[in-house]
C-alpha cells in the first residue's frame, strides 16, 4: 500500500497528542503552581532505498541517495520549570517559592512527593497539610491558640501565642531540589515524584544553594501564557489538517490505481 | 507488449515516491529542527532507435521509456525561530550542527531542544550527551545556565555574581551537506569520507529552529503529484485500451 498514508497518518497522531498537551495546560491555566508541558517531535526511522556514496562506476561515486522518511513521532512531553506570576492572596498559610525547589509532602503510604502549590491549610491537628490533607514534611503543628502564623523567607516558621511576649518556634520548612526537575512525574493534584531520570531530592533550607525563598501569602500561578497556547493550538490543528489532506491524496491515488484494471 | 504502458506505470511509481516524501515532509511540519526533503526524478537512459526493415540499419533518434526517481535531497534551509524561554534550548543561526555521542557513534542534529540529565550533562530528548570542545558538558544542578552567541556555556551559582564557564558547544559544518544521512530522531549521519569541520555558526540560547517545512510549498507540491498521477494513470489506460483493440478487433472476420 501507499506509505504516505502511514506516514501522514503518523503525522496527525502526533499534532493529536500536541493538541492534547496543549489542552492540558489550558485546563490548568489557573492551577497554582502548575507547570506547563511542551510535545517536543522527531522524524522516524528513514529506509534507504539508494545509498549516498556507493560506487556507481570504475570511479564515480553516486553524490546523493535516496532516503525515503516514515512520519513524525512524539518523543517527549517536556515540563518547562519557569517561574509562574505571583498572586498576592493575604492568607497565612499561603506560600510561594522564588526560585527552583519543592515543596516536600508526605504521601498516605509514607512515601514524599513534592509540589510547587503552596495553597496550605491547617487540619484538625493543626498540622500544616496541603489541600488533599497530606502533611507537609518535615511536619510542622500550629498550637491552636495561635493567633496568627509567620514564616520567614528562608523557611522558619513561628506563631503568635497569646500572653506570650516573643512568637514560638514551630520549626524550619525544607524545600528538595532535582537536578532534573523536567524528570520529574506528575501524579495529579499538583504532586510530583522523582524518577531515575530526575535524580534524588536534594534537600536544603530555603534561600540555600538556589532552592529560592518562602514568600508568605502569595501564590505562584501557573506558569501556561495563554497567547502562547493558543498560537501552539492553532498551528498544531492547521498540522493536522495538512496532514489529513496527504492522507485523502494518497486515499485518491490508490483508489486511481484500482481503478486502471477495468 | 505496447512498452508505453510500462512507461506511464514508471510515472505513476514516481509520483508515489513523491507523495510518501511531501506526506514525510507534512508529518514533520512541528519537528523541532527538521530539514524538509525534495524529490528529484530523472529519465531512464533512452534507448537509440534504428529501422532495420527496408535497406541498411540507420538510427532514427532516441526515445524515453520512462523515469525514476533519482535523489531524495535534503534541503539545509534555516527554519524560522521560535523564542522559548527554556535556558537549555539551542537554536543555530547559519549553517552547523550540534555534535551528539550516541552508542553508534557522533551524530549531527539542528534540534537544539536539550535536557539536563540526572547526572547533571546536557542532553538531547533521547538522553545523548551534546559534545562540547572538549566532550561531554557537564552542567551540575544548582546553577542557571548562559549560553553566549558564540556557543560558550556559563554557568552561574545562586547568589553569585560571576559566571563560571565550562565549555564551548562543539557545532561543525560540512562542505558538502549531500554527505550527510538522515538516520531519524532529529540525527544525521555523515558519511564515510564526509570531515566535519569546525564552525564559527552563532547561536541564539532561549529559542528552538522550526522545521524548514513551507506548508504552501508542500500542499501545491501534494496537489501536482496526484495530478501527474492521474494524468500517468490515464496514459496507462489509453494503452491498455489500444492493446484491447489489437487483440479483439484486428483479427475479426465479417
Amino acid at each position: 500500500m501507499m506509505r504516505a498514508l502511514w506516514t501522514a497518518g503518523s503525522g496527525m497522531v502526533a499534532q493529536q497528542a500536541n493538541v492534547d498537551v496543549i489542552s492540558n495546560n489550558l485546563a490548568n491555566v489557573n492551577t497554582t503552581g502548575f507547570k506547563k508541558s511542551r510535545a517536543e517531535f522527531e522524524d522516524l526511522m528513514y529506509q534507504t532505498i539508494r545509498a549516498a556514496g556507493s560506487t556507481t562506476g570504475p570511479d564515480s561515486q553516486l553524490p546523493a541517495g535516496v532516503q525515503m522518511g516514515h512520519g513524525a513521532k512524539l518523543v517527549a512531553t517536556t515540563k518547562m520549570y519557569t517561574q509562574g506570576s505571583f498572586q498576592a492572596t493575604g492568607n497565612e498559610l499561603d506560600m510561594t517559592i522564588a526560585g527552583d525547589g519543592f515543596f516536600q509532602i508526605t504521601m498516605p503510604d509514607g512515601t514524599l512527593a513534592y509540589t510547587r502549590n503552596g495553597a496550605f491549610q491547617r487540619d484538625s491537628q493543626g498540622r500544616i497539610v496541603t489541600s488533599e490533607g497530606y502533611p507537609i514534611e518535615p511536619a510542622i503543628t500550629i498550637p491552636s491558640t495561635a493567633t496568627a502564623v509567620m514564616v520567614s523567607k528562608d523557611g522558619r516558621i513561628s506563631a503568635t501565642i497569646p500572653g506570650q511576649s516573643t512568637p514560638q518556634d514551630l520549626g524550619q520548612l525544607q524545600l528538595a531540589r532535582f537536578v532534573n526537575p523536567a524528570g520529574l512525574s506528575a501524579l495529579g493534584s499538583s504532586l510530583l515524584v522523582p524518577t531515575a531520570a530526575s535524580g534524588d531530592a536534594v534537600v536544603t533550607n530555603p534561600t540555600v544553594d538556589g532552592a529560592g525563598g518562602i514568600e508568605q501569602k502569595y501564590l505562584e500561578m501557573s506558569n501556561v501564557q495563554v497567547v502562547d497556547e493558543m498560537v501552539n493550538m492553532i498551528v498544531a490543528q492547521r498540522a493536522y489538517e495538512m496532514n489529513s489532506k496527504a492522507v485523502t491524496t494518497a486515499d485518491s491515488m490508490l483508489e486511481i490505481a484500482a481503478q486502471l484494471k477495468r | 507488449m505496447i512498452r508505453g504502458i510500462y512507461t506511464s506505470a514508471s510515472g505513476m511509481l514516481a509520483e508515489t515516491a513523491r507523495t510518501d516524501v511531501i506526506s514525510n515532509n507534512l508529518a514533520n511540519v512541528n519537528t523541532t529542527g527538521y530539514k524538509r526533503d525534495v524529490t528529484i526524478n530523472k529519465d531512464f537512459a533512452s534507448l537509440l532507435m534504428e529501422r532495420i526493415n527496408d535497406g541498411p540499419v540507420t538510427p532514427i533518434g532516441g526515445m524515453g521509456v520512462g523515469t525514476m526517481v533519482d535523489e531524495i535531497a535534503t534541503i539545509q534551509d534555516q527554519g524560522a525561530f521560535k523564542v522559548t524561554g527554556n535556558p537549555l534550548d539551542v537554536a543555530i543561526k547559519g549553517k552547523g550542527f550540534f555534535v551528539i555521542q550516541t552508542p553508534a557513534g557522533e551524530r549531527y542534529t539542528r534540534n537544539g531542544s536539550f535536557q539536563r540529565s540526572a547526572q547533571g550533562e546536557l542532553v538531547t530528548s533521547e538522553g545523548y550527551r551534546v559534545l562540547g570542545q572538549g566532550g561531554p558538558i557537564q552542567l551540575g544542578d544548582t546553577e542557571k545556565v548562559n549560553i553566549s552567541s558564540d556557543g560558550r556555556v556559563q554557568l552561574q551559582q545562586p547568589g553569585q555574581i560571576e559566571a563560571v564557564e565550562i565549555g564551548q558547544l562543539r557545532i561543525v559544518e560540512f562542505a558538502d551537506e549531500k554527505q550527510l544521512l538522515k538516520e531519524g530522531d532529529s540525527m544525521f549521519k555523515a558519511a564515510p569520507n564526509a570531515r566535519p569541520q569546525a564552525s564559527t555558526t552563532m547561536v541564539e540560547q532561549s529559542a528552538l529552529e522550526m522545521a524548514n517545512t513551507n506548508a504552501v510549498t508542500e500542499m501545491i507540491n501534494l496537489i501536482a503529484a496526484f495530478r501527474s498521477y492521474e494524468i500517468n494513470s490515464k496514459a496507462v489506460q489509453t494503452h491498455d485500451t489500444l492493446m484491447g483493440r489489437a487483440v479483439n478487433d484486428v483479427g475479426k472476420l465479417g
